[in-house]
């Protein structure tokens, strides 16, 4: 009866690159539980709430992919975390977008200029 | 602290003069000695003079590094030395203690002697002579300094503390005990940095830089449907906006998330009249309904929901007219939507560009919200943390406005964002003002549940079940609704909303639950073609997301999806709280104990535009408080929001709200009773004491600190609900307590709760009606008056 076939337990692998833009990255390794790491997103979330509550990433909607606050580099491609789905057993390298300012870890700065409260002077808008 | 003097010695805090300093190095930045032969210059613009030239004391380059120091420690354990170069300091943004010896201790575990401790203020600096010992210590908090150095003593440190190897520079680690050396507390110096230690922590910015002050008309937090469409109205009265939202603006809320439909008496698709969906809304709410809101949210819902079409939000359309579907609880075709499940986004990008299009309005995203700021009982701005740098703002403004959205986060299985944790609840509490009806959250029986499943609205699975039906099955494959006093579906969508929640809750508590713990539902039965030609393309994704629903079961459950409740307003929206206005889910009352499919976006606009009327027109005559009056105002708030809190004995905050969302899932969720609601208060009290009263000071985006500022926030709005649900003796919509299984008519009341003081105020008022309007035959068009 049930709705999936047993599930590959080997737990998942995030290298993630932390750090602020003041000091020089560090790479740190987490290992995920397969069943908490659908997405990407999800394991993320699970590292903040089991293990490393400091590590920093962007999102707000979670199952909408909606926001799209979400990106980020994974395996030296830009996914949406949230939609990003990862395999049991899998070894991920995880990064901040690099066409973007630094903010913390996995956050970057993609909110355009006008939205900010220390605003340049381009009108991003139209 | 004294239980250890005996073993310590304590170190005397000095200030830093020339002559003291003189036997480890020099000073910089105090005045030259008028004796000073070096160059130096002097005009009412500009003063230069020498300060000191720097030596490396071998070959390699001077360098300049930035340096955090974050150690506050009162103890000594550990010295560097760097026996060729000087080194030299300059802190930046707040004052250091530089502590020094010449001792060249012959062991490592000898305490040196000889320590002086000096304090080096912003303005001045230091250049220490090669071979003298030392170590920095921040007061209170980091303090940012520059300091110059040469570069190959920077990587045989890096080096060293890397590997944990004896750099080549000799560093000297001693034991703790015996070398345990203590900053005395009895020195007038140190005293003074101890109080300024408690200034930082209680004014925090304003002994450092004093916090920016953003000046406006109009506040409004939140920038879902609701904020931007107060925002555009206010400053079309002229009055100037911040907008600001804790998020990205326009993307943090459950606007964006809105698939389906936006409830609307347009009279497109059939004859309507606002007085139609006026009286279905009335129906759902059960009696509860502000009857002014609910009027105001079906009449002005009509030209807000055409603003949004002149605006080019992209209405479905079709034969000329916009198509309107027939949601359930409506007695006609009634719903706009914008294809493909694009409702939300459509409308939160057409506000967005809207807001970008109204001059007047300063946006600022990564802006929370966290107190408002009372003067004379009157709401004059707030406090607010910019997360993208890590600092708090304070924003002077004539009105404020909570648009902050809903609570659902405060649930385990819910359709929220990371940004409904009901912040603007909290708000409104601490701000004296008084909360309506908390015991209503709406709860959606099949949301979906597993396996997970993104890019999907989580309540989709209920269009299909009014076009499929579908099979809403135990773990064991059978069908279980009739087992709880409803009709057998006979692969219909008979079963209510109430009774499909009970049904599924019940289930799972006898053990019968699916693996995730809800029902299943399946469309196996429902022929691929039949499926394709009710939901085409979202087959084919749910295909490319690995379901295929011809083969494979989905696992549905209750998920809290919407709060009837919130601020209690008047028509003007604005609360009772002088200076304070909310809109959109915020607000309570409009939607009685429950909510009419389609009638929240309608909601946020039509309660967002008249909210930014009001508020702007109520801000003409203030005077406005002075700089010294707000940042006074702020303090105890900055206080509460930045108290260090022990980094290694703090909570994981995130945990925390996972712990809250269960609890509150479990008893204060779809169904509850008075030991269930009792339990839970006693465990939001004990998370409360897990939490502690600190917040951690951060930087940047620094994610602890949001964590404990929600979790805070979340813990003070799930007591409003629990309280205001164990208050409610009766089952009445969205709220029903096992223990009290009837509508009780006695209870055709509204709630109102307060939190004044630190003590909750719960009473109940009679429901706003309007005598008329259903009966007027002037509200009435032509066309329904022949009808
Ligand atoms: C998945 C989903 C589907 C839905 N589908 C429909 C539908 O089809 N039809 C319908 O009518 N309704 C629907 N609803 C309900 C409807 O979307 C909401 O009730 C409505 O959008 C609320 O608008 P709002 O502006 O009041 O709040 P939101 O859109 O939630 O905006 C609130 C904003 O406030 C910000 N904020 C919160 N706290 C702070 C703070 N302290 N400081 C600064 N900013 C803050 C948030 O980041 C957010 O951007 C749905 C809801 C969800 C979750
Ligand atoms: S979290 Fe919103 S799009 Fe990924």
């Amino acid at each position: 009866m049930s709705t999936n076939d047993a599930k590959d337990a080997t737990p998942i692998t995030l290298r993630i690159q932390r750090g602020v833009p003041q000091h020089a990255a560090a790479v740190m390794a987490y290992a995920v539980p397969a069943e908490a790491a659908a997405s990407l997103l999800d394991g993320l979330r699970w590292v903040r709430t089991h293990v490393d509550d400091t590590l920093a990433f962007r999102y707000a909607c979670i199952n909408a992919n909606a926001c799209k606050e979400c990106m980020m580099r994974l395996d030296g491609k830009t996914v949406y975390a949230c939609t990003a789905r990862l395999e049991a057993g899998g070894d991920y390298a995880v990064a901040p977008l690099p066409n973007k300012p630094l903010v913390r870890d996995l956050m970057t700065a993609i909110a355009p200029a006008k939205e900010r409260l220390f605003n340049g002077d381009e009108d991003d808008e139209h | 602290m004294a239980e250890e003097m005996n073993a310590t010695l304590t170190i005397p805090i000095e200030a830093l003069s020339a002559e003291a300093f003189a036997p480890y190095g020099w000073t910089l930045g105090q005045p030259p000695s008028p004796t000073a032969t070096e160059p130096s210059f002097s005009n009412p613009f500009t003063d230069f003079w020498h300060a000191h030239a720097f030596q490396t004391g071998a070959s390699g380059q001077v360098e300049f590094l930035w340096v955090n120091y974050r150690d506050t420690r009162r103890d000594i354990g550990v010295l560097e030395v760097h026996h060729l170069t000087e080194q030299a300091i300059v802190p930046l943004t707040g004052d250091i203690i530089q502590v020094v010896t010449l001792d060249d201790a012959p062991d490592h575990d000898t305490t040196p002697s000889g320590l002086r401790a000096f304090r080096v203020p912003v303005g001045l600096g230091i250049c220490m002579r090669p071979g003298c010992w030392h170590t920095t210590r921040a007061i209170g908090t980091a303090a940012t300094c520059l300091m110059v150095t040469r570069s190959s003593t920077t990587v045989d440190l890096v080096g060293h503390l890397q590997q944990g190897l004896p750099a080549g520079r000799k560093l000297t680690h001693s034991t703790a005990r015996a070398f345990t050396a203590r900053l005395t507390l009895s020195d007038p110096l140190f005293a003074a940095a101890l109080a300024d230690i408690a200034r930082t922590a209680t004014e925090t910015s304003m002994t450092l830089p004093a916090p920016l002050i953003l000046d406006t008309d109009v506040l409004v937090i939140g920038a879902g449907g609701a904020g931007m469409s107060a925002a555009i109205a206010a400053a079309e009265t002229g009055a100037r906006v911040l907008l600001a939202d804790r998020s990205l603006i326009g993307r943090g809320g459950a606007t964006i998330m809105a698939q389906m439909t936006v409830a609307v008496a347009l009279g497109e698709q059939t004859e309507d009249h606002w007085t139609h969906h006026y009286q279905d809304t009335l129906a759902a709410g059960r009696g509860l309904c502000s009857e002014p809101l609910a009027r105001i949210l079906c009449e002005e819902g009509v030209q807000a929901i055409r603003l949004l079409d002149s605006w080019g939000v992209g209405w479905a359309r079709a034969d000329g007219h916009l198509t309107q579907a027939h949601a359930p609880g409506h007695d006609r075709p009634r719903c706009v939507y914008v294809d493909y499940l694009n409702t939300g986004p459509a409308v939160a990008k057409t506000l967005r560009a809207q807001v970008a299009h109204t001059a007047g309005v300063q946006r600022v995203g990564e802006l929370v919200v966290v107190d408002l700021l009372l003067d004379a009982e009157r709401v004059v701005g707030a406090v607010a943390l910019h997360l993208e740098s890590g600092d708090f703002v304070l924003v002077r403004a004539g009105a404020s406005v909570i648009a902050t959205g809903g609570l659902t986060r405060l649930y385990k299985r819910n359709s929220a964002s990371l940004n409904m944790g009901g912040d603007g609840f909290a708000l409104a509490l601490r701000a004296g003002a008084r909360l309506l009806d908390m015991e209503f959250v709406q709860f959606f029986p099949i949301g979906h549940l597993a396996p997970r499943l993104v890019g999907f609205d989580p309540i989709m699975w209920d269009p299909f079940r009014y076009k499929l039906g579908g099979k809403l099955l135990n773990r064991d494959g059978v069908e279980f609704v009739e087992r709880y006093g409803n009709a057998n579906e006979g692969g219909k969508y008979t079963t209510t909303r109430d009774a499909a929640t009970y049904a599924i809750i019940k289930e799972v508590e006898a053990g019968r639950g699916s693996p995730a713990g809800g029902a299943y539902l399946s469309f196996r039965h429902v022929p691929e073609t039949t499926l394709r030609a009710a939901f085409g393309p979202i087959i084919g994704r749910l295909a490319a997301a690995g379901i295929d629903l011809t083969q494979q079961m989905i696992e549905v459950a209750p998920i809290a999806h919407y709060h009837m409740g919130g601020i209690l307003v008047d028509t003007d929206l604005a609360t009772d709280v002088p200076g304070l206005y909310a809109a959109g889910e915020a607000v309570g009352g409009a939607n009685g104990a429950n909510r009419l499919s389609g009638n929240a976006i309608t909601e946020a606009v039509a309660f967002g535009l008249r909210a930014g009327r009001s508020a702007a027109g109520s801000t003409a005559t203030l005077t406005r408080l002075s700089d010294q009056a707000l940042q006074a105002a702020a303090a105890p708030v900055i206080e509460r929001s930045s108290s260090p809190a022990n980094a290694t004995a703090r909570p994981n905050y995130a945990a925390l709200i996972e712990e809250l969302q269960t609890i509150m899932q479990l008893h204060v969720g779809p169904f509850r009773n008075d030991a269930g609601i009792r339990h839970a208060l006693a465990a939001i009290a004990t998370l409360r004491d897990r939490a502690g009263p600190g917040i951690p000071p951060g930087g940047a985006q620094d994610p602890v600190r949001l964590d404990a500022l929600d979790l805070r926030n979340m813990l003070l709005v799930a007591e409003s609900v629990a309280r205001a649900a164990l208050a409610r003796t009766e089952s009445r919509g969205a709220h029903q307590r096992e223990d009290h299984p009837a509508q009780d008519e006695a209870w055709t009341l509204n709630q109102t709760i307060a939190w004044r003081d630190g003590q909750w105020a719960l009473a109940t008022q009679a429901v706003d009606r309007l005598p008329t309007v259903s009966a007027a035959p002037d509200v009435l068009t032509p066309a329904e008056r022949q009808a």
